[in-house]
């Protein structure tokens, strides 16, 4: 089988990517156990910069409004304890991008290429708004959040492998583990937060990421009025830091499980941007000749992390259904042997879409028996070990 | 053959009237694929019996059930529908049987270096579908079939396989006194046994085909009770996706007798497997003869058996 890869970048620029050696790219990725196995048994893994990536075992989840906490640790989980591994790895896209170039260049058989050329399959990995799901004329439907996510990358106090994500009640905030101290910041915003916050000086940015892990709704909404109103990077940080120390004199007990993120002594400068948060589902996977992967097929809120993992399933189960046809000297572009991929991923993907968005919705309410009820139900969850054992185990594959 | 005759009749009186279009479309599967499979052997039959104007098998008559329906080959939602389904098990089948004759083991077995430019004879082709797999998997193919139309049918529907892929309009018969083509590395015939006049002559020209040592994969359908439901009455009388009269019960053949045939004339016997298709998920799954305790049931209709010429 002859492959061609066909990209509009500059390929040959991100293969030869030398990452900066004082800091981390603010564009990251999340990887789950069960991918990163995948991609090591195909050489892929070992092409990335290994001191890059961070693995975590822990993941805690909590809400702003109602309280509810779940603390999730790999070690809870059989699995882990036999294989070692973590829940996730953090990455950053562009040591990801570049090891899988690095790859192919290794693998044989494959072909980097601009020029025109015919083939019996075409596989859409174009992304969001896949050019081949427009010419193939697959539809699609889903919903525009109205937000932004919010990336930067965090230089924190000490070092940390926990993730930590905070629903508040603009949008959850999340603090993704990196070596040497550093962390990814994801902050989902409405459009109107996410400029005020990308205008804030970065001294002050520092303060406010710590305040909404700490503070209340209303107190955030405070600070968000003073950086509105133009206050000073050292008026807006002094009233930050006294609302946190008056937070730590008032809950003593709650950094010793640590339930709360290490304080963040700055950002990396320049590290801020942003980008439109969206849902999008596709009316198939397939068309003749065609088979679409990854974000083409389906574009969902970051707040999991799944949508790249999603994408290199759907890779695994592709690569799959076109061994057995090429075994069996089918067409591989043929409808009937495409069918099969579709059967497979359509379905799970429409159902982790729709989880990732009932979650977001959920969490998006602020109405007072929503707000009870999902503290209630991350309290209980909580309590179970084997109901936390399921979750993790559940998105380490 | 009474008992056939008399369920025939019956099912015309009871089922036919009450079928509605939606059960039509659940089971229209099951009896396309009998239809099928019945067109590609007709065809086949016909091809043979074109060719050759001394001693043949093809019967005229069965050549013209599938010059009709000759258009919908390629059509994989066409008359022809479960015949797609049907190929890919037994293309995998096909090449296992020469995995197993070529001592080809491990992971060599899923690689296509082994099969490149050994010659496959695929009697009674049709549109080519099997013939296009076998020459995707790298093998040496020469299609042939009694039907002109089946024969320009494949050439048009060209995937750039040439020339791996030949196709040409002859029959067994013909082949073997022609001299040319005879000692191929694999002889194939997929559904046409059970629509030619003379079964015993067809396979005597399909071992002369073959090279000494050489499989021969011969499918068709079996004559019993469920084959003449669910390969004649489902797809011909109930469903009427098949054109009736494409397969005749009575010309169906045991997998015993098939086996007999190929002993006499100087095969051996090496694998006898089930196909069994599942119309609601439009797949094919290829089965052992017995389950179990419960010998022949994998085979009670559609079956492929695999025999190799002696040396």
């Amino acid at each position: 089988m002859r492959v061609a890869l066909v990209d509009s970048g500059k390929l040959e620029d991100i293969k030869q990517w030398k990452p900066p050696l004082d800091s981390y790219l603010s564009r990251t990725l999340q990887i789950t156990a069960s991918n990163k196995v995948y991609l090591e048994n195909h050489g892929l893994w070992s092409q990335c910069y290994a001191d890059r990536m961070q693995p975590y075992d822990r993941a805690v989840v909590t809400d702003s409004l109602g309280g509810g906490v779940i603390d999730l640790a790999a070690f809870e989980t059989v699995e882990s304890v036999q294989s070692r591994s973590s829940v996730a790895y953090m990455i950053e896209t562009k040591n990801f991008v570049s090891g899988m170039l690095k790859a192919i260049d290794c693998a044989t058989g494959c072909v980097v290429t601009f020029e025109r050329s015919r083939a019996r399959l075409l596989v859409g990995a174009d992304g969001a708004s896949s050019y081949v799901r427009k010419c193939a004329g697959i539809g699609t439907y889903g919903s525009e959040y109205l937000q932004y996510g919010l990336v930067a990358t965090l230089c924190l106090e000490q070092l940390n492998s926990t993730a930590y994500q905070r629903f508040l009640p603009t949008g959850p905030i999340a603090m993704l583990p990196f070596p040497g101290g550093f962390a990814n910041l994801v902050w989902s915003l409405d459009s109107d937060h996410t400029q005020l916050l990308k205008s804030a000086p970065e001294g002050a940015f520092a303060s406010l990421v710590n305040a909404a892990f700490r503070l209340s709704a209303c107190e955030m909404q405070y600070l968000y009025n003073i950086v509105r109103d133009g206050a000073s990077e050292s008026a807006i940080t002094a009233e930050a830091d006294w609302r946190l120390e008056v937070f730590a004199r008032n809950n003593p007990g709650i950094s010793s499980p640590k339930l709360l993120p290490p304080t963040i002594a700055a950002i990396t400068p320049k590290s801020r941007t942003s980008f439109p948060l969206r849902m999008r589902m596709v009316d198939s996977l397939i068309a003749n000749r065609i088979a679409l992967v990854g974000d083409a097929g389906h574009v969902m809120h970051p707040l999991a992390g799944q949508g790249l993992n999603m994408g290199l399933e759907d890779v695994q189960c592709l690569a799959d259904v076109l061994k057995q046809a090429a075994v069996a000297g089918e067409d591989i572009g043929s409808v009937p042997v495409l069918m099969r991929y579709n059967k497979q991923r359509y379905v799970r993907n429409l159902a982790m879409q729709g989880i990732v968005d009932k979650t977001w919705h959920i969490f998006g309410s602020n109405s007072r028996p929503v707000v009870t009820a999902r503290s209630l139900v991350m309290n209980g969850l909580d309590l179970f070990p084997t109901v936390k054992r399921f979750l993790v185990s559940s998105i380490m594959s | 053959m009474l008992p056939c005759k008399r369920a025939l009749v019956l099912s015309r009186r009871l089922a036919t009237p009450c079928i509605t279009p939606r059960t039509r479309r659940i089971h229209s599967a099951a009896t396309a694929a009998a239809a099928t499979t019945t067109a590609a052997a007709a065809a086949a039959a016909a091809a043979a019996a074109a060719a050759v104007n001394a001693r043949s098998s093809v019967s005229e008559a069965e050549l013209q059930k599938f010059v009709k329906v000759s258009q919908e080959w390629w059509d994989p939602q066409g008359a022809f529908k479960y015949l797609h389904t049907m190929n890919a098990p037994r293309i995998r089948f096909i090449r296992d049987i020469l995995a197993d004759v070529h001592r080809v083991t491990g992971e060599e077995r899923d690689s296509t270096k082994w099969l490149a430019g050994k010659s496959v004879v695929d009697v009674g082709c049709g549109g080519g579908l099997a013939s296009e797999s076998l020459a995707r998997l790298g093998l040496k193919v020469l299609g042939i079939d009694a039907a002109a139309e089946n024969i320009s049918i494949a050439r048009v529907h060209n995937p750039g396989l040439f020339p791996q892929l030949e196709y040409k309009q002859t029959t067994a018969e013909q082949l073997v006194a022609q001299k040319e083509g005879a000692g191929f590395d694999a002889v194939v015939s997929l559904e046409v046994i059970e629509h030619v006049t003379d079964p015993v002559l067809f396979c005597k020209s399909l071992v002369e085909l073959a090279k000494p040592g050489a499989p021969l994969l011969v499918s068709t359908m079996n004559r019993t009770l469920l084959s003449l439901l669910v390969d004649v009455v489902l797809p011909e009388y109930v469903l009427r996706s098949v054109p009736r009269g494409t397969h005749d019960h009575s010309k169906f053949i045991t997998p015993r007798e098939l086996r007999e045939i190929f002993m006499s004339l100087g095969a051996q016997h090496l694998d006898t497997r089930g196909l069994i298709l599942d119309p609601l998920s439009n797949q094919c799954h290829l089965v052992p003869a017995d389950l179990g305790v419960f010998s022949n049931v994998g085979i009670q209709a559609n079956y492929i058996m695999a025999f190799r010429k002696n040396d």
